[in-house]
């Protein structure tokens, strides 16, 4: 349905434009004067001095989770390196000393560079080892190492930059992120 | 050729062999039957019992398992009836009762029976209300090339077949009864067989893995190349599995005619040569040169000698296009020399050459006469010496040899051909670097007379890289590189097919995946001598997919 907007007639004391400029900067001076005597009232906030809380979903840059031994819960089976659609996460995989464990990731490599963040490498992990939940907005960097992330980088959950970010709990349970039919189709499946 | 007859499979009139079982007669005609302890090269078991069809006999239907049972004139086999299907379906959810659900770990996922099974026939619903009974063993170090998982297994005896029915040395065994029964070593032994490998590419789980494949890389990623094994003169039929421009594993082919499935653990295990000590840059007097620079120069130096003056030396380590680029470009003076035949041989595959293609320098007419060449060479009346893909100064015990290393200062000029840096580099003027088997298309005959090809799977580190035969081609006739009527090795095969008549209705892409029996006399006898292989081998079979 195509719906036309047509120019307001202008007629009278409005067709003399300079009447318009003094309403307009009316407006502005209204704004201008709500900023000065009421600043809580500021739509935007100091950055990066002040942040806003980040939504519990939101999509953001990856991370490792840990067992509660503080090793690293991916075994280095490659689902999230098969699903990737931009080849961005490169994994060697390497003999555990624990032959219940198996196996681990020796190497855990994301190129954020290609990194398109469409959250598939989240949904194939069949652990819950990788989450894209870090509250960062801003990762960009100098130079091309700065966002190729590295194991050691991921595995990070408590760096300076966002340990501190309102409403982030590094170890916030799966219902946070997932919702609860997510933790109930879990439970169902033993 | 057997006689065949006429069953009807699931209400439809099919053509299958007589005596062959149902499982293959459902193969031939790709109607999917789900098994795990049947194959086609071992001795039926019947124990894993999910292949369970529904048959008319005179007492009624009947429920049995289709790999112990053979086809009969006008037997009607229903495949997909309830009654069929509620026995597969069952026999499947105890395969996978006590079995870990750990394939993100486990190597075998991708190519699993168990879990390609499971999503054809399985259910879906879990009906466990017992605890879960631990059979535990995770990882035991089983051999030298083999790691073994107890609880993985579902007990399908393939493996225990394979020891105990071809290579003859029973090593594994069921223990207990029930279902604590577990697939294990005797007590302090391990597998020490020379076909371990085969184990691990039978076990349709992944409870038997290869210690040189564990965690390397998923299935999934890896890409298939046909070629053969180069280890020895039988030339087994073989998938070079690679990515990323790396082998990662070699994997038997089925061939009828020659492996069956099986390759030994010499072959299986070489895929590391392909990548150790390779050379990629052209040396001259050991200092690296350019392509162009070392092409030049060869044709320069070349150029003043006459042809009786250049001597060409060739092992059995090469293909066919390069003995037939020796043979018609490069004169008179071209000879194969024979290494002893010095490596471990048996019955079933290996044999004692460890050269992968004696008979094609046979095939092709090579002199392996070398005494007019060491008189030639003693008396100083060699120019230039042209050294083709063979560590010549590493062999031991060879007249030849020893004659060159004496008399190497009576040779002006050595070029050597070699895809990588072994002893011979040190000790000549120019190398050519070249591309191996896997890098480039080419033709073996093994040791029983059989023309196979062995197809490009890598691509090589430089484009200015060579396969032998062309860089043959071009220091012989000295052509530049616009100049050469060959770019790729195929197309020398595909010249060479016209001289001759057993070869000359195939192209390159149209040899048989199961190679060319070419009319001349064997140097070795057939495999598997005196062991009885072909269980349940028809004639109306397609390929295996699986292994």
């Amino acid at each position: 349905m195509v719906k036309i907007v047509r120019r307001p007639h202008l007629a009278g004391m409005r067709k003399l434009y300079v009447v318009e400029i003094l309403g307009g900067l009316l407006t502005t001076l209204a704004h201008v004067l709500r900023n000065l005597f009421f600043p809580e009232k500021l739509p935007t906030v100091f950055y990066p001095e002040n942040r806003k809380a980040i939504p519990a979903a939101y999509r953001g840059r990856h991370r490792l989770m840990k067992r509660e031994d503080g090793s690293p819960r991916c075994t280095a089976c490659m689902l999230c390196a098969t699903s990737c659609p931009a080849f961005c996460i490169h994994i060697q995989a390497g003999e555990a000393d624990d032959p219940f464990k198996e196996k681990y990731p020796v190497d855990f490599t994301i190129d954020l560079l290609r990194c398109v963040f469409c959250g598939l490498c989240v949904e194939a992990c069949p652990l819950d080892a990788i989450r894209m939940d870090v509250p960062l907005v801003s990762f960009a960097g100098y130079r091309r190492e700065d966002v190729i992330l590295t194991k050691e980088i991921l595995l990070q959950h408590e760096n300076a930059d966002y340990a501190h970010a309102p409403g982030y709990n590094p170890h916030r349970p799966l219902s946070v992120t997932h919702g609860v039919h997510y933790i109930n189709f879990l439970k169902n499946i033993k | 050729m057997q006689k065949m007859i006429t069953v009807n499979i699931n209400n439809q009139e099919y053509e299958v062999q007589e005596d062959c079982n149902i499982v293959e007669a459902c193969d031939a005609h790709n109607i999917p039957l789900q098994r795990f302890c049947y194959h086609r090269y071992l001795p039926v078991d019947g124990s894993c019992r999910t292949c369970m069809v529904e048959i008319e006999t005179p007492q009624g239907m009947m429920v049995t398992t289709a790999c112990t049972t053979k086809v009969k004139p006008g037997m009607a086999i229903y495949t997909n009836s309830e009654k069929a299907v509620a026995a597969q379906k069952s026999a499947l959810e105890f395969l996978l009762l006590d079995h870990p659900l750990d394939c993100p770990i486990c190597d075998k996922a991708g190519e699993c029976l168990l879990q390609d099974n499971y999503f054809d026939f399985g259910r879906y619903d879990f009906r466990r209300t017992v605890a879960r009974y631990f059979k535990g063993g995770k990882a035991l170090n089983a051999g030298e090339h083999i790691v073994l998982d107890q609880e993985r297994c579902i007990l399908c005896r393939r493996c225990i077949r394979f020891f105990d029915e071809i290579v003859r040395t029973p090593e594994l065994g069921i223990i207990s009864r029930g279902h604590e029964s577990s697939i294990s070593l005797f007590p302090e032994k391990f597998i020490r067989n020379p076909y371990s490998g085969n184990s691990a590419d039978i076990c349709p789980v992944g409870a038997l893995t290869l210690k040189e494949f564990r965690f390397k890389q998923r299935v999934w990623f890896l890409k298939k190349t046909k070629s053969i094994c180069t280890q020895c003169a039988r030339g087994c039929s073989i998938y070079i599995e690679h990515n990323k421009n790396t082998v990662w594993r070699f994997m038997p082919r089925e061939n009828p005619a020659l492996n069956r499935v099986w390759m030994c653990d010499r072959g299986r295990f070489s895929f590391n040569k392909l990548h150790e000590k390779r050379i990629f840059t052209p040396l001259k007097h050991q200092e690296e040169i350019s392509f162009n620079q070392l092409y030049d120069d060869i044709a320069e130096l070349l150029k003043t000698r006459r042809s009786g003056e250049i001597a060409w030396v060739v092992g059995p380590f090469s293909s066919n296009e390069t003995y037939y680029a020796l043979k018609t470009y490069c004169g008179d003076n071209a000879v194969c020399l024979m290494p002893p035949a010095s490596g471990e041989r048996d019955d079933l595959l290996m044999l004692a050459e460890e050269y992968p293609n004696a008979q094609g320098a046979t095939f092709f007419g090579l002199q392996t006469e070398t005494a007019p060449l060491i008189d030639k060479i003693q008396k100083g009346r060699i120019a230039a010496l042209i050294i083709v893909e063979m560590d010549l100064f590493n062999l031991r015990n060879d007249s030849f040899a020893q004659c060159l290393m004496e008399n190497i200062h009576k040779i002006p000029l050595k070029i050597y051909l070699t895809a990588y840096r072994d002893e011979t580099v040190a000790r000549v003027d120019y190398v050519v670097p070249v591309r191996t088997y896997a890098e480039t298309n080419g033709t073996f005959i093994n040791a029983t007379s059989l023309l196979q090809k062995a197809c490009q799977a890598l691509v090589p580190e430089h484009p200015d890289i060579d396969a032998a035969c062309i860089a043959l081609y071009t220091i012989a006739t000295g052509a530049r590189k616009h100049q050469r009527r060959y770019s790729d090795a195929s197309e020398m095969y595909d010249k060479l097919r016209s001289h001759y008549d057993e070869l000359r209705s195939f192209q390159f892409n149209q040899i048989p995946e199961y190679g060319i029996a070419l009319n001349m006399p064997k140097r070795a006898d057939e495999p598997f001598k005196g062991i009885h292989v072909d269980f349940n081998v028809c004639s109306t079979a397609k390929p295996l997919e699986e292994s």
